[in-house]
């Protein structure tokens, strides 16, 4: 169960802003500093295959314990840092920096 | 910051999109949610330079023509907190003025105020948040930097020890 002390965007507008930007279904996501996870989550909720890459473990952990059962095939969280990313080349549809940059 | 954008613009395949969101003013404000309805009661400071560094990383790899803005958007998001500690934690980890006593009077006054409400009353953070979405250009004229040939993907090597050649060196 995850402890919800702060919950970011309640009313989904950074979600309708990202429906704007592209389909996202069956796409290949980086999610590029992804902490809790909380938009790797929504990204796979519209249908993408996301990779959520954070230095920090313990953000990881939390990550994947409030990774919801349905949304589990379509997430997978690393460790990971942006300046170096081991990832082959060409390799997603779309990267997303979210307060990470 | 440049090297992250580089290093996405390589892993991302052909006409692909980056997506920069982040805090578009320096300036949260804090308040309360009553009904759904934000009322502002003051604003804590964030810090600046990250933000003057993330905007000079983006306009050097537009210069370089590496990627094209195609969108940008802003809008104002909530941040909604279930206690005043998470508050203080949540603003204490960009605010400049961390830990004063503005700072502080600020969460107290939040909270006072939500305590005080008759209706259902949370305690929030709107920030402006700026979207902005970039695609990939592959650029077939444009030479190609000895520094992005470095940044070529190679599989992690398996650790092995060093040849006796280089540890005597």
């Amino acid at each position: 169960m995850c402890p919800v002390l702060v919950r970011i965007d309640p009313d989904r507008l950074e979600v309708e802003a990202l429906k704007e930007a592209a389909s996202w279904r069956t796409w290949r996501v980086l999610d590029v500093g992804c902490g809790d996870g909380r938009l790797s989550q929504r990204l796979a909720g519209l249908g993408a295959l996301v990779t959520g890459i954070d230095p920090a473990r313990d953000c990881l952990r939390e990550a994947r314990e409030c990774l919801p059962k349905r949304l589990a095939a379509r997430v997978r969280y690393r460790v990971g840092d942006a300046q170096k990313l081991a990832f082959p080349n060409q390799s997603f549809d779309g990267v997303v920096f979210s307060w990470s940059l | 910051m440049v090297h992250a954008l580089r290093e996405a613009w390589r892993v991302l395949k052909p006409d692909g999109i980056l997506i920069d969101l982040r805090p578009a003013i320096r300036h949260c404000r804090v308040g309360v949610l009553r009904s759904g309805r934000f009322e502002e009661l003051g604003a804590a400071r964030e810090e600046f330079d990250g933000s003057r560094a993330a905007n000079r990383a983006v306009a050097r790899i537009l210069a370089r023509k590496i990627f094209r803005q195609t969108r940008r958007k802003v809008f104002a998001c909530d941040v909604v907190f279930g206690s005043p500690g998470a508050l203080r934690e949540w603003i204490g980890a960009f605010a400049a003025d961390q830990g004063s006593c503005a700072l502080e009077r600020l969460i107290q006054r939040a909270d006072a105020a939500r305590r005080r409400s008759r209706s259902e009353c949370r305690l929030a953070a709107r920030v402006t948040l700026a979207m902005k979405v970039f695609v990939k250009v592959e650029a077939p004229g444009v030479r190609r930097s000895p520094r992005t040939k470095d940044l070529a993907y190679r599989p992690p090597r398996r650790s092995s020890p060093a040849p006796a050649t280089a540890r005597t060196r």
